[in-house]
């Protein structure tokens, strides 16, 4: 099965080809462009230079959160698009899945960490052994603090830290977590098209229901900061009105 | 090339309503249709940027699904795909443009780039087959306050536009701060009828001797001042006359102005259009204007005014024959403007 895999949930722009057992093509940008202008060129080329077409595609995957709310529905959009005309299964990733899945024989926890602004991080934990990754807690938007509130319950295990926002929080999980906390290097810190391909190429279902692309959302794991206002007024917790844009 | 063989499938996402059409020939509209999202935006007096493009997202290829159906075509029976890239909210543009350039790719179609404001000139195509060139027009809406020259297809002049307020935009906070709710120019509209439109005096504002700008913001300030005025001195207020009484200053002035640029371009024919075009006291005002001064007019019914995606498939049908076709990098342009083309650029 021929499988695309896209990723617009960080800055990274990342697209791959992918068979069972082989990653046929990959590129991946994080310059200046917007995930507008970049992600379907990329696929374009990506298709293009592995000399096969669009209608070539058997399956699509793509990174459906959380992460940016606007390049996770750029990605999904794109890719309910392309599954729409080429009549093709789809299939969502966890953006946090994506991160972890680098580190399948790292004997320890692995924990991405994406910036979610407002103080926050998206992240969940990994353990990893022998190929084989489990997910221990939840998706979460939490500050920092509460997750190391929770890495510290943990038995004394090493912690592989990934993702856009270890630099931002790297001195204080070494100071906190001490030898515990590992940090992934750059090339194995970023969304990766292959690895949303690989992961879709486990998941996807080929004899799943052509029409599925209409039930793949995007997985925001946090309200918009309008409803929630909305939700404090109602409530009467907060006296500020939730500001609509107008028109 | 024979004409009628080209069909476009036009898709809208600038706002607050998902809309998906399919349109033979610029003219024949095979299916058109709008998932309207007002009723989530209600409650927060206004469109959330956020709430709109998440909602975008969800009902947007359903609606591809619906209107190919309704059309009895496949996507591979198209010509092209357009899709509006601006102006509008920026997140809410990005979901029609990533799924028509997904959709033109997978399929191997031209994409077609639409800009709004043009998309609202060409409701009037779709409803007027004798309609011909060249023509003023007066697109007005809750964005967008502009007087066009066209010349022929593709090929604009810009004549006059809003310096502030969009016309639809002041409709919109008068009623906010009357709370009518949203959107506010049917509502204004409609208490008009009965109100009596001297009532009150608001001022007009016609800027310089020989500008076909517009300027709503003072007007808007000084019928904000009095609803406040009112409001302070526990005074009544009668919402019909200050109604009809706002609604006619503003209508004033756009008709002045559209008639001023029908004799300066010396054009036989104005159209009217865009969501404010549904005004009834607008439409009649401009009528009974123009046939007095010699001129046709012209304007959508009201289901074309507001936005919806045959008039981008129609726009999109002109772009066609001049083979003005977009690239994968499209991006959305919330601030687009109507820009002065001309042909031989
Ligand atoms: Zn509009």
């Amino acid at each position: 099965m021929l499988l695309l895999g896209i990723d617009t949930s960080t800055l990274v722009c990342s697209v791959a080809l992918a068979r069972e057992n082989r990653i046929i093509g990959e590129f991946s940008l994080q310059n200046k462009k917007t995930h507008s202008q970049r992600l379907m060129p990329l696929i374009d080329s990506v298709v293009d230079s592995c000399d096969l077409s669009p209608r070539d595609l058997e399956g699509v995957a793509v990174t459906n959160g959380p992460g940016s709310f606007t390049g996770i529905r750029i990605g999904v959009s794109t890719a309910r698009g392309l599954a729409q005309a080429l009549r093709i299964p789809l299939v969502g990733i966890p953006t946090l899945d994506v991160l972890a899945y680098q580190f399948p024989y790292a004997a320890g926890l692995v924990c991405p960490l994406l910036d979610a602004r407002r103080g926050e991080v998206y992240t969940a934990v990994y353990r990893s052994s022998e190929g084989k990754l489990e997910r221990i807690s939840d998706y979460m938007a939490v500050s920092l603090q509460k997750l190391l509130d929770y890495l510290k319950q943990e038995p004394e295990e090493r912690i592989i830290f990934l993702g856009d926002a270890l630099e931002k929080y790297r001195d204080l999980l070494q100071e906190t977590l001490e030898s515990r906390a590992c940090f992934a290097p750059p090339s194995l810190r970023v969304n990766r098209g292959a690895l949303v391909a690989q992961l879709g190429l486990e998941r996807i279902c080929p004899h799943r229901d052509r029409g599925n692309y209409l039930n793949l959302k995007p997985f925001y794991l946090r309200r918009s900061e309008a409803e929630v206002k909305w939700e404090e007024r109602q409530k009467g917790a907060d006296g500020s009105a939730a500001e609509g844009t107008e028109r | 090339m024979n004409e009628k063989e080209i069909v476009i499938m036009g898709i809208e996402t600038s706002c607050d309503d998902t809309a998906v059409a399919v349109v033979s020939g610029g003219q024949e509209i095979l299916s058109s249709l709008i998932s309207s999202q007002a009723d989530f935006h209600q409650k927060f007096g206004g469109v959330v940027p956020e709430i709109a493009s998440r909602r975008h997202l969800e009902a947007v290829n359903l609606l591809v699904e619906e209107a190919l159906r309704e059309a009895g075509m496949k996507l591979s029976d198209l010509s092209a795909v357009a899709v509006t890239y601006g102006p509008g909210l920026v997140g809410a543009l990005l979901i029609g443009v990533s799924t028509a350039k997904a959709l033109s790719y997978a399929c191997g179609l031209p994409l077609i780039a639409v800009n709004h404001i043009e998309g609202h000139l060409y409701a009037n195509f779709l409803a007027h087959r004798d309609l011909e060139l060249p023509l003023t027009a007066l697109i007005v809406s809750g964005g967008h306050t502009n007087l066009v020259y066209i010349e022929e297809h593709g090929c604009f002049e810009v004549l006059g536009r809003t310096r502030d307020d969009a016309a639809g935009e002041v409709f919109d906070k008068i009623a906010r701060a009357l709370d009518l709710g949203y959107p506010g120019g049917p509502l204004i509209d409609g208490l008009s009828v009965g109100g009596d439109s001297q009532a009150i005096p608001f001022p007009r504002a016609f800027l310089e001797e020989d500008s076909l700008d517009f300027s709503f913001s003072g007007l808007k300030s000084a019928v904000l001042n009095y609803i406040n005025r009112q409001k302070q001195k526990n005074g009544e207020i009668d919402l019909k006359n200050l109604s009809a009484s706002f609604q006619q200053a503003v209508i004033e002035v756009l008709v002045e102005k559209t008639i001023r640029a029908a004799g300066k371009k010396q054009v036989k024919n104005i159209a009217l259009s865009g969501g404010v075009a549904a005004n009834r006291s607008l439409r009649s005002s401009l009528s009974r204007r123009a046939s007095a001064e010699g001129y046709k007019l012209y304007y959508p019914p009201l289901e074309f005014c507001t936005d919806n995606a045959a008039m981008i498939a129609s726009a999109g049908h002109y772009q066609y024959l001049r083979k003005d076709f977009a690239d994968m990098d499209l991006n959305a342009v919330p601030g687009l403007q109507l820009s002065t083309i001309s042909d031989n650029m």
